[in-house]
């Protein structure tokens, strides 16, 4: 099946962090991967100077009709509470095959509760590391960077270095 | 765009029309730019309580707080904030996580084609 990696901006902010600061550089593994965005995501990359860092060319752009998100609204009242961009990504989890990578907690649960899948960006780089693209070493640091700037939960925090553990 | 219409005297338009001038703004300009100026440590608070409390994502935090990407990591590191979500998303986010397979989010090499 062929799937798609919906990137949000609050996420794309996290990955710049993360070079920012030397951590690690996820673009690119993103690049290997189908990573798409809206139009109004895109505005939110420039308005925030994300698109510098990763340039939109390496993104698949879903169209969105205004009547589809009018439809989705009416299925899904609470979506309203959604600033646009953020609506333009559920609606297509919604039609398209695809994970949304988001770092807000609202936006996931909204995902999720309509079945549909959302990870956070440590859950991303825990399957980069499943899957042979980071070592174990390098989303360690990630993680006690984002110990150290508080960019998460302990708790979760704790969750994700376990299961990173775990990992053969 | 939104537009708010508010009425005042002559002489303060006149006064406001001297500041804009001496700016090279029009007065419009003048007094959005001179009303961001002045609420912008105001919004960022307004921002970090509304997180705090629960009332508000991070997402629209962000976007309260009029801080660029850099400025409000910064400022949640500082005040040593944290989104309230529940234990049960995190939990949910990573199982979905570990079932994904590489192969289905991969473009198509050209050697493949």
């Amino acid at each position: 099946m062929v799937m798609f990696f919906l990137l949000d901006t609050c996420a794309l902010n996290h990955i710049r962090e993360l070079y920012n600061y030397k951590i690690i550089d996820l673009r690119h593994v993103l690049k290997f991967f189908r990573i798409c965005i809206t139009q109004d995501v895109l505005s939110e990359w420039v308005y925030y100077n994300l698109d510098h860092f990763f340039p939109p060319t390496n993104c698949y752009i879903f169209p969105v009709e205004d009547k589809e998100l009018e439809q989705m609204i009416q299925n899904f009242p609470f979506f309203e509470d959604f600033d646009i961009a953020d609506q333009t990504l559920l609606l297509s989890l919604i039609q398209e095959s695809s994970v949304l990578i988001s770092d807000d907690g609202a936006l996931n649960a909204a995902a999720l509760s309509i079945n549909k899948k959302a990870i956070f960006l440590p859950d991303f780089c825990i399957f980069l590391v499943n899957e042979g693209f980071f070592s174990k070493k390098d989303v360690r640091r990630a993680i006690k960077f984002w110990e150290k700037v508080h960019r998460f939960r302990l708790s979760d925090l704790k969750r994700w270095t376990r299961t990173l553990n775990q990992i053969m | 765009m939104g537009q708010i219409n508010f009425r005042i005297s002559e002489e303060e338009k006149h006064i406001l029309q001297l500041l804009a001038h001496n700016r090279g703004l029009t007065i419009t300009e003048f007094v959005k730019h001179n009303i961001f100026r002045i609420i912008s440590h105001e919004r960022v608070d307004l921002a970090f309580k509304l997180l705090q409390e629960g009332k508000i994502n991070r997402k629209k935090a962000w976007k309260i707080s009029g801080l660029n990407g850099s400025e409000f990591l910064k400022e949640w590191t500082r005040r040593g904030a944290e989104e309230k979500i529940p234990d049960e998303l995190t939990e949910k986010s990573l199982e979905i996580a570990m079932s994904l397979k590489t192969t289905e989010f991969l473009k198509k090499s050209k050697s493949s084609k």
